[in-house]
């Protein structure tokens, strides 16, 4: 079957013990990026990335093929999140962007 | 205007690099000579993060032998653990002699970001606490020890990036752990940053808030 490059956009909770728990955020906003099949296989990687990371997806914004995601070009993050899918065109596997901790977010607004 | 270098120790994808201008209450001291040091060999570095062009070369001094790259016109050298000061003197002395400036001027100021042990997701998290602090009084011993030998007089500044709530090592733990590898005191600036920081394996990054620390090392 065909796979189409997908994106979703996600807030996280941070698990203990993650890599990412750096700062004392309770959650991490990001995007993740890859080459899937349908749906479902998008989901499935999703679960694999985040059980690796130790995060637990608590909200999805956006998921879809990246040619739907007309959303991208009004993101504050949309230059990283096109090198993202850049990088992933070139490597073709599943990879998590530059998240966002809530602490970080806070210190923004 | 006077000419600063500095040194980081435990660096990942240099893209993320540390920002070795840091200094309290925001204000920035730019560097001009810059040693930045990997525990990864260049071999597994490259391979975590690289797809950008390092000018190679390998460097002996006297018996060690240590590989080291130019990128951006800064001095990388691979291999470094910063608990041992005959690795931190190869790296200084890789970097006076490109940059031929003494040793002063690269040890005076150190950073480091998130100094956090590695295989942390086989660890409990008192005993990575317990790890980290042990990275750090290392690291604080071996500098100092490295100062010497490489007789430079004085102390030196250690600035630290983590977060007071870091879960990996907080302040308390972090202060404890510089002040028993030699730090004679250590402070917090009292303005959080922001910065985007990388996992130990190269696979996760985010934008956090965290905090500056200075620690002084003084050199016996």
């Amino acid at each position: 079957m065909e796979k189409l490059l997908w994106i979703v956009s996600l807030k996280a909770r941070v698990l203990p013990g993650s890599p990412l728990a750096m700062d004392g955020s309770e959650f991490m906003y990001g995007e993740c990026v890859g080459f899937a099949s349908s749906l479902e296989d998008m989901e499935q990687q999703l679960q694999e990335d985040m059980d690796d990371a130790k995060l637990e997806v608590i909200e999805r914004f956006f998921i879809s093929p990246v040619t739907e995601a007309k959303w991208i070009a009004d993101s504050e993050y949309k230059n990283s999140i096109l090198d993202l899918i850049e990088e992933v065109k070139i490597t073709r596997s599943f990879t998590s962007g530059i998240f966002r901790s809530s602490q970080y977010l806070g210190m923004n607004i | 205007m006077e000419n600063h270098g500095a040194l980081t120790v435990a660096e990942g994808n240099h893209l993320y690099k540390t920002d070795v201008s840091l200094a309290f209450g925001g204000s920035k001291i730019q560097k001009n000579y810059v040693l930045r040091t990997t525990l990864d060999q260049m071999s597994v570095w490259k391979a975590k993060y690289v797809k950008t062009n390092v000018s190679p070369f390998e460097a002996q001094i006297k018996t060690v032998v240590k590989e080291a790259g130019i990128i951006d016109k800064e001095v990388w050298v691979y291999g470094i653990d910063s608990t041992k000061s005959s690795d931190i003197v190869a790296a200084v002395q890789i970097a006076c002699n490109w940059y031929k400036v003494g040793a002063d001027k690269i040890l005076n100021d150190v950073y480091v970001k998130n100094l956090n042990a590695e295989h942390e997701s086989s660890m409990g998290s008192q005993a990575l606490v317990n790890a980290n602090k042990k990275l750090y009084a290392g690291t604080c011993t071996a500098l100092i020890e490295a100062a010497r030998q490489l007789n430079v007089k004085g102390s030196l500044n250690l600035w630290v990036i983590s977060s007071i709530v870091n879960e990996k090592i907080p302040q308390e733990s972090l202060y404890e752990s510089l002040s028993s590898g030699g730090a004679t005191s250590v402070e917090l600036d009292p303005n959080p940053h922001s910065l985007l920081s990388g996992s130990n394996d190269g696979k996760r990054k985010a934008l956090i808030k965290t905090n500056l620390h200075l620690a002084k090392l003084s050199i016996k």
